[in-house]
């Protein structure tokens, strides 16, 4: 019973910064919570959000992805140059997120088998996929992409936006993976201690190796959003965005030593950045007080866990 | 030799995020060209005009740029490169005025010749700067803005995030230009480093002030996110845009009527007088310490004016005159239209400036 | 002996919130005397122990004397300063610094002459050498800790504490709990010299027959409350173990008859690439075979080696008669192997993970079809151990770090009991933990065994070994030296054989 209150209260605390938000939002800007920007809001989270629940698994093993930006572009590239060449749109963009897929076995092998410390695994690999992006498109866009692309980015489902229905689909499957899987379990073993998870005789390998494939191709899909969005594959895409997906899973109550973390408040995080970010401009404010305000929400989200753990124990 | 380049690109870009593409060398001066980054088509329009000049006197252009945008040390890196290896002379387009000041006068004093283009640096030491006047620019585009919307209502700026001094310049002169209009309601300027932010800024605004009537786009990805978020939001026949340069995107906008009119500068002008000055500097004559290259305003209805049509795809004429035959010929012919644009141009802004009143 | 007291405690408790963790104790401590406190895990000798060494604050009310002087520690530094010093159970050396450098750390570097903030790097390892060679250390000044064995550390922690020069009391947690017989008797020596200087020492233990060489008085604790206290003289262990736990320990090695089936393990010429060579052992079906051996003799490292935690170099593996390769610890959970690990904390726990999780790790496949499971399901698992084990929990939900060592140890080994392990290997199980837990593992050990299981047993604790084991293999110098039947069991003849591999060489 009390653990239960421990745990609502732990998601309470992002939950609760994220509602003061928008109804602080909503008091100062009538539209905030018009229908058209609620919409907004969700579509323009739906990108930090799919890359966060693909940085929260890493972190939750106790990793992190630095290259997930890289990712993003070079994945996309390969499926707007495919989409050029006639491939048809579904079968390019499945290829981009197998090249995702792939590009985070790349991740997961060095860090796996060549032992890098994933921090600098993932930074090598940054300046791999960036370069290698810049290299085939000669640092160009790509666009001029056939218009069933922008059916993904604009279309929606009953009512529901594309962007947000394919966030809340990736969610619920990661959430389901890590909550009723022994995979998804294992992972919050290897993050809280690797060795004696190994010696219980968990693959270890093994599961850091799908996760960072997971991560990797969770990039690609985020990168299929962002396609979808801008109709335009660009090399440089998504730079930086790593450090709004680290921090979206971190005011959701991830742990950087590992073990701890969840889809939910990964979301809630992403949706953090995201209302940030739109009732600034609703409001008409400075775009570098957003950013700002958002550095003070990480340091705020994070210390009231902290406050809360230490209480609780 | 474009092979090894090439490599030699893809190992720089691995290295520090710069890449270096090796044309043809000459017997004439090698050139080394730094252009803001690698990542836009803009500044091939600068490194045809320089072809093409170069084709004239024989030698080498070395096109190099950081990979990312607003790398200041990037910049630097390759002027000590440029340096130390002893080219003849550099054209650099700078990502920050006052960052870049001291490798410019280092390389002036190690007597190479550097034309700084596009943006200015914070010296006097130096060789020439040619640049679109971009407060002027700023200034013309947003009164073109004005003029669509009747005189009156709420718009909008968009800009690269600050600290890039020819979109900051644009920014200023357009700021300037609207605070003359009483009936001009400008919101607070929406800054994002490319076209997903825009994108997502513009978004915004439009849920907040439904009522926009107009964005100006300082920049050209800035001018493709705004026009997705108005296509998104079914406001094309409400805001008027206008926007800086002319990618192709930007032009399909204009086609489409997204877009209602396009601010564009002469890269492959600058790039040819850049070229033409360092020659000049190199033989020890005299070179104008500043020139202005003029922008055009192109709309729907004057864009297929051959004129017009010249100035919209530099690239394609470049093309056409080194096609053409010996290169003195095309020197020759690309001189001789590059100023017969300029003065149309001038009449052409002022065309659209009568009829958009009419309306 | 002078009989003056050197530190007085009068009326102390400490209340956190909702438990009462230490009420009204009262305790004189004599110039020269040896005090032993123990208690069961949990009894409030560590909260005393904090609060003398100043990281707790007592509740009001109470007094603290030392010397005749108003004793209010407000931290660790300030208890330094005032002469009272704590040697940890937990190690507390940086592994990455150097000998020289953890020895001087807290004392503060000494300094060039006249370039005073430049260190005297000559004059440090002076003074370090000065320090370990008072318990006759013979170390790498400039080797780095990490490189020495647990042992070593915990000696080096120990000479650390005891060379302060205005010590009045030396508190000592468990000071032995990891090193060899023989560091303990120069452990034992040097508490022989402290008390000549007058110094007080708070000794902790629970190795009862290690009371009897040092200690002088011992005090009991029970549940936060003092219960009692005899002179070591005439202490009889029962009684103190009565006084402990408060019931009558009638079996302190609970063990049936065994009666050995086949072999279910067989080691063949098992060398590792260090340390470990040439071991060839059996283990049979119900029995315990004890590994006994000297800390460092090679038998952690053996059975990492039988577990594939650490690759082997040569030798050969058989499993109820079939050779097999064990080349990860994956393929030993599998084949039905169990490797309870000696350092709990870093190798057997998933701190900050329920205590579910922690049960069911090893096999999660087994709790729903495809690798699908719930975490309901997973709670009934850990229910069911709950009762069979008795483990002290308040939900199978709670974090397993906050449960007792010996309630920690009792999880572990349902994590083993849940993926239906045929043999168990056990390193140092009762480490740590309190004397009823360890008389619970001593059952739940037997009861496997009946089970028709497979049990190794590595431990340090020579009676506890000849307590349980049906057979004792002894490890020295990385070979096994000798395999004893119950019957032929002795300490000497033990000690015999842990001390051969060190003579040959």
């Amino acid at each position: 019973m009390k653990e239960n209150a421990k745990k609502i209260i732990q998601k309470i605390g992002s939950l609760l910064i994220l509602l003061v938000l928008m109804i602080f939002m909503g008091l100062l800007s009538p539209e905030f919570f018009s229908l058209a920007n609620i919409k907004n809001v969700g579509i323009q989270a739906s990108v930090n959000a799919v890359l966060s629940i693909g940085m929260l698994m890493v972190i939750i093993i106790g990793g992190i992805d630095l290259s997930i930006g890289a990712t993003l572009a070079l994945a996309g590239i390969v499926s707007a140059y495919l989409m050029k060449a006639g491939c048809p749109v579904v079968l390019a963009l499945l290829i981009s997120c197998i090249v995702g897929a792939a590009l985070g076995a790349i991740n997961g092998f060095i860090v796996t088998f060549m032992k890098l410390p994933p921090f600098v695994a993932t930074l090598g690999t940054t300046s791999i996929f960036r370069g290698t992006a810049l290299f085939v498109t000669n640092g160009m866009p790509v666009s001029q992409l056939p218009d069933g692309i922008g059916v993904i980015g604009q279309g929606s489902v009953l009512g529901i936006p594309n962007p947000v229905v394919i966030t809340i689909i990736v969610a619920l499957i990661i959430y389901v993976v890590l909550t009723y899987t022994s995979y998804g379990r294992s992972l919050y073993a290897i993050g809280s201690n690797y060795e004696a998870t190994r010696l219980s005789g968990v693959s270890v390998s093994r599961n850091t190796m799908i996760t960072y494939i997971c991560e990797g191709f969770l990039a690609a899909v985020a990168g299929v959003i962002l396609l979808g969005r801008l109709l335009v594959a660009q090399p440089n895409a998504a730079t930086g965005y790593e450090s709004n997906a680290i921090a979206a899973a971190v005011i959701g109550g991830a742990s950087f030593s590992g073990g701890r973390g969840s889809v939910g408040g990964a979301l809630i995080g992403a949706l953090i950045i995201s209302v940030l970010n739109n009732g600034f401009t609703l409001l008409g404010l400075n775009s570098f007080i957003q950013q700002i305000a958002i550095g003070i929400v990480v340091v705020l989200a994070v210390f009231a866990d902290i406050l809360q753990r230490s209480k609780v124990n | 030799m474009k092979k090894a380049g090439l490599f030699l690109g893809v190992c720089a870009m691995l290295a520090g995020g710069a890449a270096t593409t090796v044309y043809a060398a000459d017997d004439g001066p090698t050139i080394q060209m730094i252009v803001m980054s690698l990542n836009s088509e803009y500044w091939l329009n600068v490194q045809a005009g320089a072809e093409a000049e170069l084709a004239k006197s024989g030698g080498e252009l070395i096109y190099t740029g950081p990979s990312l945008d607003g790398d200041i040390q990037g910049q630097v890196d390759l002027m000590q490169n440029a340096i130390s290896s002893g080219v003849d002379g550099i054209i650099l387009i700078p990502v920050d005025s006052e960052g870049l000041a001291p490798s410019v006068e280092q390389a002036e004093d190690a007597g190479i010749p550097v034309v700084v283009v596009d943006g200015p640096v914070d010296t006097d030491n130096v060789t020439s700067y040619i640049a679109t006047d971009n407060e002027a620019g700023g200034r013309l585009a947003m009164e073109t803005l004005m003029d669509l919307m009747g005189g009156e209502g709420k718009a909008v700026i968009v800009n690269a995030l600050a600290g890039i001094p020819s979109n900051d310049g644009r920014g200023a002169g357009a700021e300037e230009a609207a605070a003359e209009n009483s009936g001009i309601e400008l919101l607070e300027t929406l800054r994002g480093a490319d076209q997903a932010a825009a994108l997502q800024n513009v978004e915004n605004v439009l849920t907040a002030n439904s009522d926009l009537k107009g964005i100006f786009s300082a920049y050209d990805r800035g001018a493709i996110g705004a026009s997705q978020a108005v296509i998104n939001a079914g406001f094309q026949d409400q805001v008027y845009q206008v926007a800086f340069d002319a990618t192709a995107d930007e032009i399909q906008y204009l086609e489409d009527g997204v877009i209602d009119a396009l601010i564009v500068q002469q890269p492959y002008e600058m790039g040819r007088l850049a070229v033409e000055y360092i020659n000049k500097a190199l033989n020890g004559e005299e070179v104008p310490a500043e020139t202005a290259t003029d922008v055009v305003v192109v709309t729907k209805d004057n864009m297929d004016d051959p004129d017009i049509q010249a100035v919209l795809y530099p690239l394609e004429q470049g093309e056409e005159t080194e096609a053409a035959g010996t290169a003195e010929d095309a020197a020759e012919s690309t001189e001789t239209e590059d100023t017969e644009t300029t003065k149309d141009s001038e009449e052409v802004s002022e065309d659209t400036e009568t009829t958009e009143t009419e309306e | 002996m002078s009989q003056e007291r050197v530190l007085h405690v009068e009326n102390i408790s400490k209340t956190f919130p909702g438990v009462k963790a230490l009420s009204n104790i009262n305790l004189d401590l004599l110039k020269g005397e040896v005090l032993v406190l123990v208690g069961e895990n949990g009894a409030g000798k560590s909260t005393l122990v904090k609060i003398l060494s100043g990281i707790y604050t007592p509740d009001e009310g109470g007094k603290m004397m030392l010397e005749n002087e108003a004793y209010e520690p407000k931290g660790i530094r300030d208890a330094n300063g005032k002469g009272i010093y704590i040697i940890h159970q937990e190690l507390n050396m940086i592994p990455d610094l150097t000998v020289t450098e953890n020895l001087l750390l807290s004392k503060g570097f000494p300094k060039k002459k006249g370039a005073n903030c430049f260190i005297d790097w000559k004059e440090a390892d002076r003074q370090a050498q000065t320090i370990i060679d008072q318990m006759g250390l013979k170390y790498d000044l400039h080797a780095k800790v990490e490189s020495l064995s647990v042992a070593n550390q915990q000696m080096l922690e120990i000479s650390k504490a005891i060379s302060q020069k205005n010590a009045k009391v030396i508190i000592m947690d468990e000071p032995t709990a990891s090193i060899t017989g023989q560091e303990t008797d120069k452990l034992f020596e040097y508490i022989h010299k402290l008390k000549k200087r007058g110094i007080g020492i708070i000794y902790i233990s629970h190795r009862l027959e290690e009371i009897k060489r040092i200690g002088d008085r011992i005090i009991v604790l029970r549940d936060g409350t003092y219960v009692g206290e005899k002179m070591v003289a005439e202490a009889d262990v029962d009684e103190v173990i009565h006084m402990m736990v408060g019931r009558e320990v009638t079996q302190y090695y609970p063990k049936s008859e065994h009666k050995a089936g086949e072999t279910a393990l067989e080691i063949k010429n098992l060398s590792l690439p260090k340390l470990v060579k040439n071991v060839s052992f059996e283990a049979k079906k119900g029995e315990v075979l004890g590994i006994g051996g000297l800390v460092g003799s090679g038998r952690t490292e053996l059975m990492r080696g039988i577990f594939g935690a650490d690759r082997i170099s040569s030798g050969e593996i058989y499993i109820n008669g079939k050779s097999v390769k064990l080349s990860n610890p994956k393929i030993s959970v599998a084949h039905k192997i169990a490797f309870l690990t000696e350092d709990r904390k870093r190798l057997g726990l998933l701190t900050g993970q329920s205590i579910w999780l922690n049960t069911v790790i090893s096999r999660l496949k087994k709790l729903g079809n495809l690798g699908f499971l719930t975490e309901r399901r997973a709670i009934t698992v850990t229910d069911e151990y709950k009762k069979l084990l008795k483990i002290r929990m308040p939900s199978s939900k709670s974090l397993v770090e906050n449960l007792s060592g010996g309630n920690q140890q009792k999880v572990i080994f349902a994590r083993w009991l849940f993926s239906d392990s045929d043999i168990i290997m056990f390193d140092e199980p009762t480490r740590g933990i309190d004397v009823g837990a360890k008389t619970e593992m001593y059952e739940l050990i037997d009861k496997l065994v009946l089970d028709g299981k497979a049990v190794i047993l590595i431990s340090s604790d020579m009676m506890e070994l000849m307590g349980i084991s049906d057979r004792i293999a002894v490890m020295s110098n990385g070979s096994l030296t000798g395999i004893l039947e119950r019957k032929d069991f002795s300490q000497e003849k033990i000690m015999e054989l842990a001390l051969k591999g060190y003579l040959e060489n």
